[in-house]
């Protein structure tokens, strides 16, 4: 009897925490179908007018482009040298190795708004002037950490006899990396890949010291789109956004597990 | 098939000597067990033979050629880990015939070998499983013929039983048994268990410390250990020191206040000191008929019984300070009831000449 009422309880609180998560979602769009032209909750009718709204925006058309290509190349670019540096990291016998493995995980605990102030000085000295390219080495370096966390984390379940039976077998080094370990750390990479995309499209507190008028990012289109307007565009913009990540996390978690790689 | 010879041989890891000046040889077709205890470098000589760690000192010959220097993917030789190490995102198949996809076999000919060799380890059936599919001692096979299906030069195993079960334990021994005789393939193999050594090799060096202790044939390590650790290593538990006493014939040993029989064959000095090696399962027990000792025996009291079923083993306090321990068979011997010895009770251990050696 008490241990029911203790599960029921355990039960309500999940429920509970749940809600409090998702609610804000849910809300979200349900407004996003709203047929007034101002928010309210619930929706007085309903209707797909603020999808075509938002959609006719110059500046969340542009955003969205902008953002797109910048997390793809961001991405792209950030994987690989994800996957070299956690190489190096793992295979090394260096005694600052702990440290650099902390180091890589300051991102993870650094504000994300002194990531972007830190970058804005470091390209301003380095007289990067071009919008676009700001953003893509900043974006790139705001998300290699999480790339590298998460190939260090495949690397280090990897059983390191089986890179030694491949030599035995003949393999050199190239041939066991190609063969045996790449294959082996693949889905390592391929969440590191996706969370990069969701990262770097995301990203605000970066993008906000990088970008000029010509070159927006969505998040930032949005952000000076509800400056000057509360309609229920920015709720549909919000859900399609919630539509791709969420989309993008199934997959993440079909494919390969987030949960065991988040675990790493 | 080939000759495999370490020359002082030695690996050091900061200021630990892990190991030592170890010189062994086996000739082509051997089958060579190093034996140790756990720590005593083993699988660190192993993978020196291997290329896979380099030695601080000496050479390692394949068929008098030094390959000291070559890596691990040049040296042509066949390894299986102690954690099996197959390819978890590959078939059986694909597993076996990766080391001659890395030395570009055509893939016919390979497919061919590949096939061949599963029957030799009777995996024939299962070439499309992965490895997490199969059972322990199929996976013992995969990777027995992964390593065998190169054809290389020599073949080495680390403790590969060491996760099994006694009864596929004995099953896999005697089938590595049969595999590397068929081949006639030279072979090192590394255990810290001497039956296994016992059963499998040709040759067995026995490790300690990062030694060589002793290396002979199986009977050889068994029934002569040339010291100390290898005798007990052996089960040759009970060592009493004494004297060597010259006289008619055999001559006699002066050990623990007794005058006992010396082994048959010692030509020694008189006087000169000697260990003398006797198996637990060696000595015959008899109840003491009165005080003092008795010719060619040892007096002493049972201090301790314990019954495992088809023997028993006792341990006797002598005298002279020191214990012997004696196992015996329980049940009919000979028509008669064995006796059985209780705590405390004075008896008369004894053995025959030829069961005790000098070491
Ligand atoms: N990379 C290393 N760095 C430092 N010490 C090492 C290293 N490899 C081995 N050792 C040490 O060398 C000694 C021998 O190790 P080895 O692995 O050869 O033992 P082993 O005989 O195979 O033991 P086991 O039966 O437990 O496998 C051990 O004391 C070990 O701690
Ligand atoms: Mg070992």
């Amino acid at each position: 009897m008490i241990r029911m009422l203790q599960r029921g309880a355990f039960r309500a609180l999940v429920g509970a925490t749940y809600l409090f998560l998702l609610a804000p979602l849910a809300c979200v769009v349900l407004v996003s179908f709203n047929g007034e032209a101002v928010q309210s909750f619930p929706p007085a009718s309903w209707s797909l007018r603020w999808y075509a709204h938002a959609w006719a925006q110059e500046s969340f058309r542009g955003g969205l482009l902008v953002s797109t290509l910048l997390a793809c190349g961001a991405a792209l670019i950030a994987t690989p040298l994800a996957v070299a540096a956690a190489l190096g990291l793992h295979r090394s016998r260096w005694r600052g190795r702990p440290a650099l493995e902390a180091l890589l995980l300051a991102p993870l605990v650094v504000p994300g708004i002194v990531i972007g102030i830190s970058l804005l000085i470091a390209l301003a000295a380095l007289d990067v002037r071009e919008a676009p390219l700001r953003l893509l080495i900043g974006h790139t370096v705001a998300i290699l950490p999480y790339g590298v966390r998460t190939v260090l984390a495949s690397l280090a379940r990897l059983d390191p006899a089986l890179d030694e039976a491949a030599e035995t077998l003949g393999a050199g080094g190239w041939a066991r990396f190609r063969h045996v370990t790449l294959p082996l750390i693949r889905p390592g990479i391929l969440a590191g890949l996706v969370f990069g995309l969701i990262l770097s499209f995301d990203d605000v507190s970066v993008s906000l010291f990088l970008a000029d008028a010509r070159t927006n990012t969505l998040p930032l289109a949005i952000m000076s789109y509800l400056e000057y307007s509360f309609d229920p565009s920015v709720a549909a913009i919000s859900s399609m956004l919630i539509a791709v990540t969420l989309g993008l996390a199934v997959l993440l978690e079909r494919g390969f597990g987030l949960k065991r790689l988040l675990a790493g | 098939m080939a000759h495999l010879q370490l020359d002082g041989i030695g690996r050091r890891y900061g200021h630990f000597q892990a190991v030592d000046s170890v010189s062994i040889e086996a000739g082509p077709g051997e089958f060579l067990t190093l034996l140790g205890p756990s720590g005593c470098g083993k699988t660190t000589t192993l993978r020196i033979v291997a290329g896979l760690v380099e030695p601080s000192t000496g050479r390692v010959l394949l068929d008098g050629r030094d390959v000291t220097r070559l890596g691990a993917a040049q040296r042509g030789i066949g390894m299986v880990f102690q954690s099996l190490a197959l390819f978890p995102h590959m078939t059986v198949a694909q597993n076996v015939a990766f080391g001659l996809r890395m030395r570009r076999v055509a893939a016919g000919e390979a497919a061919g070998r590949v096939r061949r060799m599963l029957e030799v380890v009777r995996l024939g059936h299962l070439a499309e499983r992965y490895p997490s599919q199969l059972s322990g001692g199929q996976q013992q096979r995969v990777a027995l013929a992964r390593a065998l299906v190169i054809e290389p030069s020599i073949l080495i195993l680390d403790e590969p039983f060491g996760a099994l079960d006694r009864k596929l334990r004995e099953a896999m021994q005697v089938e590595l048994r049969r595999i590397t005789r068929e081949l006639g393939i030279t072979s090192l193999f590394v255990t810290h268990d001497q039956e296994e050594a016992l059963l499998l090799s040709d040759l067995i060096a026995v490790m300690n410390g990062g030694r060589i202790e002793q290396c002979g044939t199986p009977r050889e390590v068994f029934e002569r250990p040339a010291t100390p650790f290898v005798a007990d290593f052996m089960g040759v538990t009970n060592i009493l020191e004494g004297r060597f006493v010259a006289g008619n014939e055999a001559g006699r040993i002066a050990a623990a206040g007794a005058l006992l029989p010396a082994p048959p064959g010692c030509a020694l000095p008189d006087g000169a000191p000697v260990r003398l090696g006797i198996r637990p399962e060696r000595i015959a027990l008899r109840p003491a008929a009165g005080p003092g000792p008795a010719e060619g025996a040892l007096a002493g009291e049972v201090v301790e019984a314990i019954y495992h079923g088809s023997n028993s083993s006792y341990r006797i306090a002598l005298p002279s300070g020191g214990t012997l321990t004696a196992v015996r068979p329980n049940g009919q011997e000979e028509g008669q009831e064995a006796p059985l010895f209780a705590v405390g009770q004075p008896v008369l251990a004894a053995w025959e000449a030829g069961a005790a050696t000098l070491i």
